[in-house]
């Protein structure tokens, strides 16, 4: 045993190339199990011919109901198999037209979405990026033209393979659900919306106010007159403060305009609830964003001003000492300035020093403002993440049936003498085959998590792969009470196992077994017990753990603070919603090609 | 006889130490004996500059008084500067003809400077409106010692137009400014600045200039800097000019005393041990 696991590890060094043993061994134990299934299936139907004994009174009752049910399924339905067809083969090709064209109109919206801006204007970002419902709406066009080519494959049924055809199945199947699930929140909410459009319009205003508008009233009139004792420069304080007291008297007024119009938004929000409550949220959060457009624009400016000014005083003071930035050499180095560069110098960079706690207060007023935006933002995101892929088909089988999701194998060694023992002696062996005995049993990770990961397909980037698989690796770690080395399992393989039994009996050429375990010097077989094990629960929601990691380092690392203290715009991160789906799409060849053998297939 | 070798064998002991062992020591090489009048002579640099500042000092009192008006000043500075800066310009372009393009440019930047000094007026004279009085003057104490400690009393003869190093003359212009913003009236404002400008970036100039021309002329001017310091000062604060008239002469006379005096201790080595210097050759000629 150890030496096919040590084969295995040793080629598996070089550039994942495997010699696929344990391929092998699975493939010949899967196709045993079929076969035995089937001859047992086949010796059944032969042996209650033969032994027709008498059937017992709750057998009879059993058969007769069966009976019944067949025969009202049959004169029910048999109009309607009748009729199928036929509506089928007229109805064929309109449909496939129509599905063509709606997948053609997906693709442009797609392609709409996508279009990035000249890096001048608005940094180069792309369209979708600046709204939450553009990118939720391209998410939803993206998974449902990914969904024609997971139905074929999934047609496909290959049992060789049954690790990727059993991901794409749970994927595909629980996004059907959460899509269900969505329209159903969706219009539930909706309906709320619509009924109570007035109420919430009017709590929306008055908190809208409130929040933005008067707080950031009394903030800046707080400002202008020496906030905690801090000593600004009034004339430069009262000229920033009547700024921004303006241009918020602008906003009050473009928000009466827009007030009477908001019950019938909320209306428009409702409605769309029935694509998905998705949708709903947003919309919500496109709205929230437009109502808080004033803070945004406010700390743009407060940030441009502060940044410039940061910079200029840092090349100043460079001149102060008489050095300057060297952009060839990348360093700090002395130089000689002209004698007016140095008399204007000084006296800019006196006037720029009295002047920078002014410009500072007002620029960490807005800056707080905006984080707090963005928190709410991020909260709504969560929220749509949460209801976009949560994994509850993974969930449900993992309930219902743990080996449909396949998380290693456990390798046990048996005693020599386990056929040589009856009865009780069994009884007592089979008690404590429950717990994993220390020194016997052999775990083996999994490779290429992604490949079964439940909530997702598999992936086509390769570093999400090492990741997933070295986070699976380190839950198992924890579990590794192993006489093999653990670095050796550490570079990993996959076995994934498809309806195999609880436990199976493995026998195995006497020569690879290590000479402990071999007590007599006779060669005989050893076995071993394999045991699927199923994925532990953390492993299936391991996308937030990833999700999480993502946000976290870009939200929280130095490049934030040093944004926030520098005052450089944050970057926005992008593709946060879709790391499951595949990189490009197919295109509408494929499509076409697909709905022509859907449709014929059927018409068979 | 003995060689200071050690890869070859002598007759001598291992720890033999012979009389010839420090031969190539030469002890104060580089000491020069100082003739006393001529020290006195150098030293003038440095009363030239304490009485410069003190001088600056006494006109800011005697603006913020309002002893001194703003028009005074103005007038006045930029006529001396325009006698300063023809005197230079007839000296200078003795000496290095290619000097006639240069005019324009330094006519155009003093223009400029003008233009937006008098601009930048009105913003100095709010600067500091909230900084309470003690902070400013701490401050302003702090960057005069450090134009003073820093700045370039180079000795040598020098022609060139080198501005005396950076970080004096940005000290002494920030001082300025703080001073400056202490004023009420545009006018003074702009006539200060004006004057610090002037009298900490182009005076250096002209000093290091006729120090180099002649003897006699750098003396007359170290006189009458001395004198002038003192008579404004002793409008303004007997005490301090009585300070400063000592301080003068402890620099002038009791100073180059006292380093010829602690010349004899000095004690200096070289030898083969040193760094190399290496020699240039000098353009053929």
């Amino acid at each position: 045993m150890r030496k096919i696991v040590n084969t295995r590890v040793r080629s598996s060094g070089e550039q994942r190339i495997q010699i696929n043993y344990m391929d092998l061994i699975l493939n010949q134990i899967n196709s045993s199990f079929e076969t035995e299934k089937a001859i047992i299936a086949r010796c059944q139907a032969f042996t209650t011919r033969r032994n027709r004994r008498s059937k017992s009174v709750s057998e009879a009752v059993k058969e007769s109901a069966v009976g019944i049910g067949l025969f009202l399924k049959k004169s029910f339905f048999y109009p309607i198999n009748y009729l199928t067809p036929m509506i089928k083969s007229t109805l064929s090709q309109p449909m496939i037209i129509l599905l063509m064209f709606v997948r053609m109109f997906a693709e442009v919206i797609l392609r709409i979405l996508n279009l990035r801006f000249p890096p001048w204007l608005f940094n180069g970002t792309a369209l979708k990026d600046l709204s939450a419902t553009s990118q939720q709406i391209d998410l939803r066009l993206q998974q449902a033209s990914y969904w024609p080519w997971q139905y074929m494959l999934l047609r496909i049924r290959d049992w060789t393979n049954t690790a990727t055809t059993r991901a794409q199945y749970i994927s595909f199947y629980n996004s059907m659900w959460l899509v269900a699930n969505d329209i159903i929140i969706g219009v539930t909410i909706g309906s709320f919306l619509i009924n109570n459009s007035e109420y919430v319009a009017n709590i929306l205003l008055k908190d809208l106010d409130h929040y933005t508008i008067e707080n950031l009233v009394s903030m800046i009139e707080w400002l202008m007159g020496w906030p905690a004792g801090l000593k600004l420069n009034s004339e430069l304080d009262k000229f920033l403060g009547e700024l921004f007291l303006w241009s918020i008297d602008l906003w009050k007024d473009c928000v009466t305009t827009i007030g009477p119009f908001i019950p019938e938004i909320l209306r428009i929000i409702g409605l769309s609830g029935t694509l998905g409550g998705s949708m709903v949220l947003s919309l919500l959060s496109d709205f929230l964003s437009f109502m808080t457009l004033h803070i945004y624009i406010f700390y743009m400016v407060a940030a441009k001003i502060f940044n410039w000014q940061l910079t200029i005083l840092y090349s100043l003071f460079n001149l102060f000492q008489g050095k300057k930035w060297n952009t060839l050499r990348n360093r700090i180095d002395s130089c000689d300035y002209d004698l007016d560069q140095l008399l204007l110098g000084t006296i800019l960079f006196t006037l720029l020093t009295f002047l920078f706690p002014t410009v500072a207060v007002y620029y960490a007023t807005f800056a707080t403002s905006r984080v707090a935006v963005i928190f709410l933002k991020a909260f709504m995101e969560t929220l749509l993440a949460f209801l976009n892929h949560f994994p509850l088909f993974a969930i449900m089988l993992r309930f219902k049936d743990p080996e449909r999701l396949p998380g290693g194998l456990r390798f046990e060694i048996c005693d020599p003498d386990y056929f040589s023992s009856y009865g009780i002696a069994r009884v007592v062996r089979g008690i404590k085959s429950i717990w994993p005995r220390a020194n016997r049993s052999i775990i083996l990770p999994l490779k290429n998590a992604s490949n079964i990961n439940v909530d997702g397909l598999s992936s086509k980037s390769s570093d999400s792969t090492v990741d997933e698989s070295d986070h699976i690796i380190r839950l198992r770690k924890s579990r590794m009470t192993t006489v093999v080395n653990e670095k050796n399992i550490s570079s990993s393989f996959a076995y994934s196992t498809s309806h195999i039994a609880q436990t199976k009996l493995v026998s195995i050429n006497p020569s690879t077994i290590p000479q402990s375990i071999n007590s007599s010097t006779t060669p005989q077989s050893s076995y071993l017990f394999m045991q699927n094990l199923p994925i532990p629960l953390s492993a299936i929601f391991f996308q937030y753990l990833l999700l999480w990691k993502m946000l976290s380092s870009h939200y929280f690392s130095f490049y934030v603070l040093r944004c926030l203290v520098s005052g450089e715009a944050i970057k926005h991160i992008s593709r946060l919603q879709y790391p499951m789906l595949p990189e490009t799409r197919s295109n509408l060849m494929d499509f076409w090609l697909f709905l022509k053998i859907s449709f014929t297939v059927q018409d068979e | 006889p003995w060689r200071k070798l050690l890869w070859i064998k002598q007759d001598y002991p291992d720890d033999h130490v012979d009389d010839t062992f420090l031969d190539e020591l030469q002890k104060n090489v580089n000491v020069r004996a100082y003739d006393y009048w001529t020290v006195v002579m150098e030293s003038t640099v440095i009363s030239q500059h304490i009485s410069s500042i003190v001088i600056f000092i006494a006109v800011f009192i005697d603006l913020f008084w309002g002893r001194l008006s703003a028009q005074n000043l103005i007038i006045s500075g930029t006529v001396l500067t325009i006698i300063g800066y023809i005197f230079w310009d007839k000296s200078i372009s003795k000496t290095d003809p290619a000097y006639e393009y240069k005019r324009w440019k330094t006519a155009k930047g003093a223009v400029l400077f003008f233009v937006t000094l008098l601009g930048l007026s009105p913003i100095l004279k709010t600067l500091t409106k909230d900084t309470s009085s003690d902070t400013i003057w701490a401050l302003t104490v702090i960057l005069f010692l450090a134009n003073m400690l820093f700045h370039d009393y180079g000795s040598e003869n020098r022609t060139n137009i080198k501005f005396p190093g950076s970080l004096s003359t940005n000290a002494a212009i920030f001082a300025s400014v703080l001073l400056a913003s202490r004023l009420e009236v545009n006018s003074h404002v702009f006539g200060l600045m004006l004057f610090a400008v002037e009298w900490f970036a182009l005076f250096p100039i002209f000093r290091r200039y006729t120090k180099s021309l002649s003897a006699k002329f750098n003396v007359a001017l170290t006189c009458i800097l001395f004198i002038l310091a003192t008579t404004l000062f002793l409008y303004i604060s007997n005490v301090i000019a009585i300070i400063y008239v000592l301080g003068i002469i402890f620099i002038t006379f009791a100073c180059p005393y006292w380093l010829i005096w602690i010349q004899k201790y000095k004690n200096e080595i070289h030898g083969p041990w040193d760094e190399a210097r290496p020699k240039l050759q000098p353009p053929n000629e």
